[in-house]
């Protein structure tokens, strides 16, 4: 179902809210043009005109429902933001590390890691 | 197969992206159950993945969000 931004972000917070016991969510990015789903033309036929827009085509899904909208450049930070903050009320059960990482101590276990490497 | 380095991930999400913008997708798989979650950039030929389940973690997610609301709307 094509919802628009903010109808969108909702609609996935539900989803988040339907899968909190099992199941999971899906949210998939892509970049979208309309003349790529110009269905009237062919395939090769189907050119981008120097003035057309990229768009940001987010796709979400529980399995069951499926949703979607399209981001606009205009629109990218306000969408961006309001989405972070739908993930942030619903990520609420990722693993804290015991010991609270500090920048030093993050700093320190990168340099650690890139070294096995 | 996962990759391990977040940078390495990052890095070659980006570059997959910029051979191929028409067909790379970047999805992000949340279980809310276990409360894991895996990345994955795709054009369907070369598949990266990432998973995690810290915390500390959120701003990567974050960070790889931002990087494909960027390079999918950038003109």
């Amino acid at each position: 179902m094509y919802l628009d931004n903010e109808a969108f972000l909702s609609a996935l917070n539900k989803l988040y809210q339907t899968t909190s016991k099992k199941g999971s969510v899906w949210v998939t990015m892509k970049k979208y043009v309309d003349s790529d789903s110009n269905f009237s033309l062919k395939k090769p036929d189907r050119v981008k005109s120097d003035e057309e827009e990229n768009k940001c085509l987010v796709r979400a899904t529980n399995g069951k429902k499926k949703i979607s909208t399209i981001v606009l450049a205009k629109d990218k930070a306000m969408f961006e933001k309001s989405y972070k903050n739908v993930l942030l009320i619903n990520l609420d059960n990722l693993k804290v590390e015991k010991k609270k990482p500090t920048n030093a101590s993050t700093a320190a276990k990168s340099a650690a890691k890139k070294s096995k490497v | 197969m996962y990759i391990e380095d977040w940078d390495e991930f990052y890095d070659k999400s980006e570059q997959l992206y910029r051979t191929d913008p028409k067909r790379t997708r970047f999805s992000f798989k949340f279980r809310h159950a276990e409360g894991k979650v895996v990345l994955k950039v795709t054009n369907d030929t070369v598949n990266l993945k990432f998973q995690t389940d810290k915390e500390s973690d959120f701003k990567r997610i974050d960070q790889i969000n931002s990087l494909f609301f960027r390079l999918t709307t950038e003109q």
